[in-house]
């Protein structure tokens, strides 16, 4: 890696831009884009028929999906970020990456991330919080590398040869602030062991953190990094200046200054108070406006320029990305409105509307900006016009099968559920019935998954051939003249340099503060003062805790929602409306946000513990046409008393109410609720060696499910009506 | 070059590969001749970007977007040297001493495209000496830091041979670093209350969504703390302006909005106090946030109108050679720099710089700009001669009595500033009306208040006046005039009429009597063939002998003969020993003959035409009879003013039988026709009657122009009619005068339109509101609305705005 | 809900941040010329080791 040579020629330097690192995150892009899509076909075709999970513990949907979204969230999209980010910033800046060995430390770091924590997941390491399922050693080691991240684009900035910064660095700065900011608050974890913690938030406080996370990683890791793509890539490729750069500049600043509440439009009808709900909806529709104003300026900027689209590749992609993106920003907006999230809220139409997003934005884009790179940093021209042309189509269609399929089985699914005959009885009172009914849907989903991962191979063909004609040729070095204010004096010690950098030093201190105050104040903050007050909800005992985290590693969250929502048909289906109280003891919240299968909030006591060992060895025994993997290996794997002691000690610390004894005899506690349910399960034929399995574990934490609140309401502590308890 | 070999081609379909202009005399190429140029500016421009290695200019410009018309390239005839003088350097670069660098600023002719941008900040890799160029599209101001040492001239013509001419501006232009200053300001006010509101709202929505307990009070005080910054920082604008106006009696819009804001936020510091939750921060912090916003738009939006007319007056030639003892030779300097008795040269085609005597040479000068007819004067000898005149025929040299402000042009100008302070801004109708307005505001406010506090109690009583006051704030009121005015400032901008002020417009519609000036007005100025005679016939077409003589004449007469013919396409002979002597014609001799042009004497004079004779060796070939012919278009804009009920007078230096012959040709009744009035005469009759308007030359009718209520130039120098005249109109002809009458009498309508908009959304705002029927909040957005249907009522604007827009292609 | 305590805070935080940026950048004079940065990104800068013209498409 040739370092900067800043040869003071009077006032014009050389330089020349640092393309390694970018090419190695293309490459990185691209491997680990296709090891995601590989990973969402199967867990579409899991889906479609239960027979894909080929009954292998580490490739079930339950832990499978999970490395999915991670993957393809933070592998192939986020590999794509720092190749653009860095591409687009040097060119911009005039100026070389502020740190080469920091940029490629933190490519190794990235890629040991993704290897690390993908296995983990394959595991069952998960931390059971939707897109941030990686445990905790991997949280660090992602926080690490996204400051380097940071400080090399603010660093470069410092150094930079052109005056204005252009509206897409703006992009980059705010997309690394926020998405520092989110993932250190959502992550605060108290480790119990090396590859397993606890949140510190519990219950409502934690489903509110997460998806305050959850939205705002998709705003802020799969939205805002690639608005600012967009404004570098579609004027350069169309050669065209932005339609309106005032209307940019109005665009990214309101985004900006509302640093928005939209996260509790995945929480509406749960037990969040009603005025956060009103807030996240309001707020919600509200992002309508920068989102389309963004969508205008980027499709507008191509007037005079549309016969080009027809026939260059990089614009196709880029047009189609850009309009993916205006109409995943209507249908948000449009979700977030209560009376329509009533019917979408654990569909498959919001399966539906992230991948509108995700593969018609964030794919397309990708695709469309590795195109416009490769050719330019490889020094070679584009192997075959035809064979991208071949992917956009292919990738169209695709998505288009997938959507149309989500949103038909989504609608399907949720009229079903609600539906109630004038007797107000339930029309479709078996679950089973709505879910065998859109499997044919779950097929067309499948293949629209092929025809996208085709398209994706199509590309990697491609590149592969352009990178392949590659000629070599030594790095070109270009010369501008430096900005006389930010000249670096080429003796000014490290520390006089870095204060030199206002902008860094100020970025680090802002975050170190904010990390150091996090600590000490949340964990006071959310355990004493607000548990205290007496309720009747019982803390899990040390074998439901154990079942419980048997539940996270199993992923089961995915498929079964723990929330009964306030509505006739639920009420009906499900039993008595939840509570904010009853998941006062939950560390992580387990609500979930798809139904595949039926809500488990009032399980507890439902079946007998023969009915569930039944149903976890062979699932269609039960049920039949049910599309349940089966979990025959509960019955083999002991559960994992010997940390036992160490959760309930962390749970304690957390404020849960463990007396000092239950602590310390807690294992023998656990083994003999565990006995219990083997002897009921030994009279119907079951071995008397599964007491120290973990299905044992598993069916405990199930029985206890919604046990409590029957209690209360035969007490008379909680009045239960249709539309919902207190 | 060698002597450049041009040949003549008619038209031809061929576009300059410099510029892409249609080429219409071809100019080709030396050394690869296939390229061809529509001039020699191009070719010159061509040559040398090839000759640096930048052609991929024609790259990037063939794809890069193209954004403005592009103006022809002159060949670069300055030559800078006046910016080497230490004068010079002080007043317009300006040193850094750590980079040790200087920095100057131009603005330049002819920016379009991307490619000038690319070329342009190109410019450190061509010359070593430039540190660093960059150039503001939008304003095409271009910023250059050079060495220290280096010569601003040089680095100055090697921007104009680029065919960009540069024209210095003065470093310490305090206006403009006093607007950006002003600006930040804004965006800075702007961008504190937008966070405020939009974050005051986020609490707000939660308090409406029926937050209540701990959460409730803590919700309230945020939206308190959050709005801190808005009502002491953002709001700043508008106490000063209600605080200024006050003070001075006269009541203006900002007062009621202070009124509300420092109202609102004291009740609602008081409500937060009693633990209830009916705070105003909401409401106050939207308005202020959308008040700023819009005021911000509209000042844009009109800045935009005024400057690119104020843009064009840079031009006027900024050097003159002055004798330096000591060296024996004629050096440029600036001519601002120019003292008493300084012995300066004057080239043909140059202005006298100054006031003075001549010295040596005898020429002929156009003292049009001061005696305003334009047949010119002969000067010779010890002859007193003016600045602001221009030398026509040959170099002479002069010696300087008075500079600037002493001389007589400069009298007339400085008169013509005094004058203009007097005529202080009429009050509009509208700013009585919106006076009586607010005042009646505040009462009804007080009535309001006193009512709600009897009957409902207090904070009933408070948020209602509240929203009274806010919804009742005559934002559209003052929003709907400005906006349309500025809005058809803007088109007239586009079109080519510039508008120096709002009250303009209103003046022109309420003139009752058009005054015309007959020279260089009604008529083209400039003497046409009219009668053409050949009295002998020879074997050379005349048409050619006179064309090809008159091509190298300086003479206006020769000048505009020559061009007439050259549209007829008369082909041009070969001219030798050509000999222009002032005054008394050209001679020259064509295969072997040599002929002559000559002024004939009086009696050829048939029905007071001026004739000129063709002369082959004494004896007479043709006589051509010369008229100041009429504008076609003249007529039919005095029947469109008759149409208006505005009655047309004329005024005219020239003597009675021209302007009655006009006077009858255009059917003005005899005694609305005044014949040869002075300017002072003119100034005179100007200003005996009221309710006038004065359409001239903006040179010599200028303080007549002045003097009258709206003063429009028609032709003169951009520099003295903009000071002088009310409108200056850039296209040439009086085409535009029936548009600017039309678009005036518009612009009122529109304005009575909105104004009617906004008095019937004040009165329905202000009953709802003072019957409780709309919230603080509900009327802070109401307010906005009200702004937005007035200026969608301005832009959707009346039919024959729409109409004129699409016909000029005029975009807002 | 008591975790708004924490959540709202960081809200400001992160806004004030934001308004922190946009006041520095108005006073760097980063909003006085809104129309040519939008023309200048476009200009590809050339190499000035190469002088024969890359073959890129544009």
């Amino acid at each position: 890696m040739s370092t900067e040579q800043v040869s003071h020629q009077g006032e014009m330097e050389q330089f020349s831009y640092d393309d390694k690192v970018v090419k190695k995150y293309i490459l990185a892009s691209l491997f680990w884009g296709f090891a995601a899509l590989l990973a969402g076909v199967t867990i579409a075709f899991q889906l479609s028929s239960w027979k894909f999970n080929f009954g292998l513990e580490w490739l079930t949907f339950g832990r499978l999906r999970p490395l999915h979204t991670n993957a393809a969230i933070f592998a192939f999209v986020g590999n794509a970020i720092f190749a653009g980010v860095f591409y687009s910033l040097q060119r911009l800046a005039k100026a070389r990456l502020f740190n080469s060995f920091m940029a490629n430390f933190q490519f190794w770091l990235w890629q040991l991330i993704i290897a690390g924590g993908g296995l983990s997941l394959l595991l069952g390491y998960s931390h059971g919080k939707e897109y941030a399922e990686l445990e905790w050693p991997f949280d660090i080691a992602i926080a690490i590398a996204w400051v380097l991240f940071g400080v090399n684009i603010l660093g470069t900035l410092w150094k930079r040869r052109e005056k204005h910064i252009y509206v897409a660095i703006w992009f980059y700065i705010s997309t690394f602030v926020t998405v520092a900011v989110l993932h250190i608050v959502n992550s605060i974890e108290i480790p119990v062991s090396l590859m397993k913690s606890y949140p510190v938030y519990a219950g409502v406080q934690d489903a509110l953190v997460q998806w305050w996370y959850g939205h705002n990683a998709v705003a802020f890791f799969l939205t805002t990094p690639f608005l600012g793509l967009m404004y570098y890539f579609v004027p350069k490729a169309a050669n065209r200046p932005v339609y309106s750069y005032r209307l940019s500049i109005i665009h990214f600043w309101s985004l900006i200054f509302l640093y928005i509440w939209a996260g509790p439009h995945h929480l509406l009808y749960s037990t969040l108070p009603e005025w956060a709900q009103t807030v996240g909806m309001v707020f919600s529709v509200a992002l309508w406006a920068p989102s389309w104003g963004g969508m205008i300026n980027g499709l507008l900027t191509l007037r005079g320029a549309w016969d080009k689209v027809r026939r260059d590749p990089v614009l196709k992609f880029l047009a189609t990305a850009v309009t993916f993106y205006g109409m995943a920003t209507f249908e948000g907006p449009l979700m977030s409105i209560k009376s329509v999230n009533h019917l979408a809220h654990f569909t498959d139409w919001v399966v539906g509307h992230v991948h509108s997003g995700t593969i018609g934005w964030n794919y397309m884009m990708v695709a469309g900006i590795f195109y416009f790179m490769i050719p330019r940093i490889w020094n070679t021209t584009l192997y075959s016009v035809k064979l991208a042309n071949l992917q956009f189509w292919t990738a169209t269609i695709g998505l288009l099968m997938y959507m149309m399929s989500m949103w038909t089985a989504g609608i399907t699914q949720g009229l079903m559920w609600r539906a109630l005959d004038d007797g107000g009885r339930l029309v479709y009172p078996q679950f089973i019935e709505t879910v065998v009914k859109i499997i044919p849907m779950y097929w067309v989903r499948a293949f629209g998954g092929v025809l996208i991962l085709i398209g994706f191979m199509f590309m990697l063909y491609n590149i592969f051939k352009t990178i392949q004609q590659a000629k070599k040729e030594e790095e070109p070095v270009y010369q501008a003249p430096a900005l006389s204010s930010a000249k670096p004096e080429a003796h000014a010690g490290t520390h006089r340099k870095l204060e030199g950098m206002p902008m860094v030093f100020t970025i680090l201190a802002l975050l170190a503060i904010l990390v150091g105050s996090l600590i000490e104040l949340v964990p006071t903050l959310t355990s004493h003062k607000y548990l205290a007050q007496k309720t009747f909800m019982k803390p899990y005992s040390p074998l439901e805790l154990v079942g419980r985290d048997v539940y996270i590693k199993e992923g089961c969250y995915v498929c079964h929602s723990q929330l009964v929502r306030p509505s006739p048909d639920e009420y009906i289906r499900y039993g008595t409306v939840s509570l904010a109280e009853e998941h006062v003891y939950d560390r992580p919240f387990q609500w979930g946000s798809r139904r595949i299968g039926p809500d488990l909030a009032r399980v507890g006591g439902k079946y007998n513990h023969m009915w569930h060992y039944k149903h976890m060895i062979d699932p269609r025994a039960v049920t039949p046409g049910s599309i349940m993997p089966v979990y025959d290996w509960l019955e083999t794997k002991k559960y994992d008393h010997k940390t036992l002691r160490k959760k309930m000690k962390v749970m304690a610390s957390l404020g849960v109410p463990y007396s000092e004894d239950e602590i310390d005899n807690a294992i023998e506690n656990a083994k003999a609720q565990a006995m219990g349910i083997a002897n009921e399960l030994s009279e119907s034929g079951v071995s008397k060696d599964i007491a120290d399995k973990e299905m044992v574990a598993l069916i405990a934490y199930l029985q206890k499910l919604g046990a409590d609140v029957k209690q209360a309401i035969k007490d008379g502590k909680v009045i239960d009506k249709a539309g919902g308890a207190e | 070059m060698e002597r450049d070999n041009h040949t003549y081609v008619t038209e031809s379909s061929l576009a300059c590969s410099h510029c892409g202009e249609k080429v219409i005399s071809e100019f080709k190429n030396l050394d690869d001749n296939l390229h061809v140029f529509c001039c020699s500016g191009c070719r010159a421009v061509f040559n040398i970007l090839s000759s640096k290695g930048l052609s991929e200019y024609y790259e990037l410009k063939q794809k890069g977007p193209t954004f403005r018309a592009r103006s022809p390239i002159k060949e670069v005839q300055e030559s800078y040297r006046y910016m080497d003088s230490k004068e010079f350097e002080e007043e317009f670069a300006n040193y850094d001493s750590t980079t040790k660098t200087k920095s100057v600023r131009f603005y330049l002719e002819g920016i379009h495209c991307l490619a000038c941008l690319w070329l342009l900040e190109k410019l450190p890799e061509i010359n070593r000496d430039v540190k660093s160029s960059r150039l503001d599209l939008s304003s095409s101001v271009f910023h250059v830091t050079v060495d220290e040492k280096s010569y601003l001239s040089n680095i100055a013509r090697e921007i104009a041979e680029l065919g960009y001419p540069p024209h210095p501006l003065s470093s310490n232009a305090d206006l403009d670093a006093l607007e950006t200053k002003e600006n930040r300001k804004d965006l800075s006010r702007i961008g504190v209350s937008a966070f405020c509101a939009m974050n005051i709202m986020l609490y707000s929505v939660s308090l409406y969504g029926g937050a209540s307990g701990a959460f409730a009070s803590k919700f309230g005080w945020t939206t308190f703390f959050l709005s801190l910054p808005v009502m002491l920082y953002s709001a700043i604008p508008f106490y000063k302006n209600a605080w200024s106006t006050l003070k001075k009696g006269i009541p203006s819009i900002d007062q009621p909005v202070a009124l509300a804001l420092i109202v609102g936020t004291i009740a609602g510091f008081i409500e937060l106090l009693q633990g209830k939750n009916e705070t105003y921060f909401d409401s106050l912090s939207v308005l202020v946030f959308l008040l700023l916003f819009s005021r911000y738009i509209l000042k844009k939006a009109q800045k935009k109108g005024l400057d690119s007319s104020l843009a064009g007056s840079f031009f006027g030639n900024s050097q003159t050679r002055r004798w330096n003892p000591d060296k024996g030779t004629f050096e440029e300097i600036y001519s601002r720099f120019l003292k008493k008795s300084d012995l300066i040269k004057v080239m043909p085609g140059e202005i006298f710089p100054a006031d003075g005597v001549m010295t040596k040479g005898e020429t002929y000068a156009d003292l049009s700009l001061l005696s305003g007819e334009s047949t010119p004067q002969q000067l010779n000898v010890n002859q007193n001669v003016f600045s602001g005149t221009t030398n026509l025929t040959n170099p002479v040299e002069m010696k300087v009595d008075f500079t600037s402000h002493e001389t007589r042009l400069g009298k007339i100008l400085e008169k013509i500033q005094t004058d203009r302070s007097e005529k202080s801004p009429l009050l509009t109708t509208v700013d009585k009306f919106s006076h009586k307005f607010i005042i009646s505001l505040f009462i009804l406010s007080a009535i309001v208040l006193a009512i709600n506090w009897i009957l409902l109690g207090a904070s009933t009583a408070i948020s209602r006046t509240l929203s009274l006051i806010i919804v009742t704030c005559p934002c559209a009121l003052a929003l709907a005039t400005p906006l349309a005015l500025s809005r058809s400032l803007n088109l007239a901008a586009k079109a080519g009429i510039i508008i120096k002020s709002f009250d303009v417009i209103e003046r022109i519609v309420r003139a009752k009597k058009i005054f015309f000036d007959k020279t260089g007005t009604l008529t083209y100025g400039t003497l046409s063939i009219d009668t053409w005679e050949d009295l002998t016939k020879i074997d050379v077409p005349t048409k050619e002998i006179i064309f090809s003589l008159e091509k190298q004449s300086k003479h206006p007469v020769g000048v505009s003969i020559y061009s007439q013919l050259k549209e007829e396409g008369t082909n041009e002979l070969p001219v030798t020993d050509f000999f222009e002597h002032a005054g008394l014609g050209v001679s020259g001799t064509i295969n072997g003959q040599t002929y002559q042009i000559k002024k004939l004497d009086q009696n050829f004079k048939q029905e007071n035409l001026n004739t000129v004779g063709l002369f082959r060796n004494d004896d007479l070939l043709t006589i051509i009879g010369l008229k100041d012919s009429l504008r076609p278009e003249a007529r039919d804009l005095i029947g469109k003013i008759r149409k208006m009920n505005k009655s047309p007078y004329i005024v005219s230096g020239d003597n009675d039988e021209n302007v009655s012959r006009i006077g009858s040709e255009l059917g003005v009744n005899r005694e609305n026709l005044y014949s040869n009035y002075s300017p002072e005469e003119k100034h005179q009759l100007v200003s005996s009657s009221e309710d006038l308007i004065m359409i001239g030359d903006g040179a010599n009718d200028a303080m007549a122009l002045q003097k009258s209520d709206v003063g429009i130039a028609v032709s003169g120098s951009v520099e003295v009619s903009l000071r002088a005249a009310d409108v200056y109109i850039t296209t040439p002809g009086i085409k535009s005068i029936s548009n600017l009458m039309e678009l005036s009498s518009e612009t009122i309508k529109l304005i009575k339109r909105n104004l009617i908009i906004s008095i019937f959304y004040n009165l329905i705002g202000a009953t709802a509101a003072s019957m409780g029927f709309i919230t603080p909040l509900t009327a802070a957005i109401l307010m906005p609305i009200s702004s937005l249907t007035v200026l969608y009522s301005t832009i959707y604007g009346t039919g024959w705005l729409r109409r004129w827009i699409k016909t000029t292609e005029v975009t807002l | 809900m008591s975790i708004i305590y924490i959540l709202a805070p960081i809200a400001l935080f992160l806004g004030l941040f934001g308004v922190a940026a946009f006041l520095w950048a108005v006073n760097k004079g980063q909003f006085d010329d809104l129309e040519t940065p939008a023309n200048r990104m476009l200009i590809e800068d050339e190499p000035i080791n190469k002088k024969n013209n890359k073959g890129k498409e544009l």
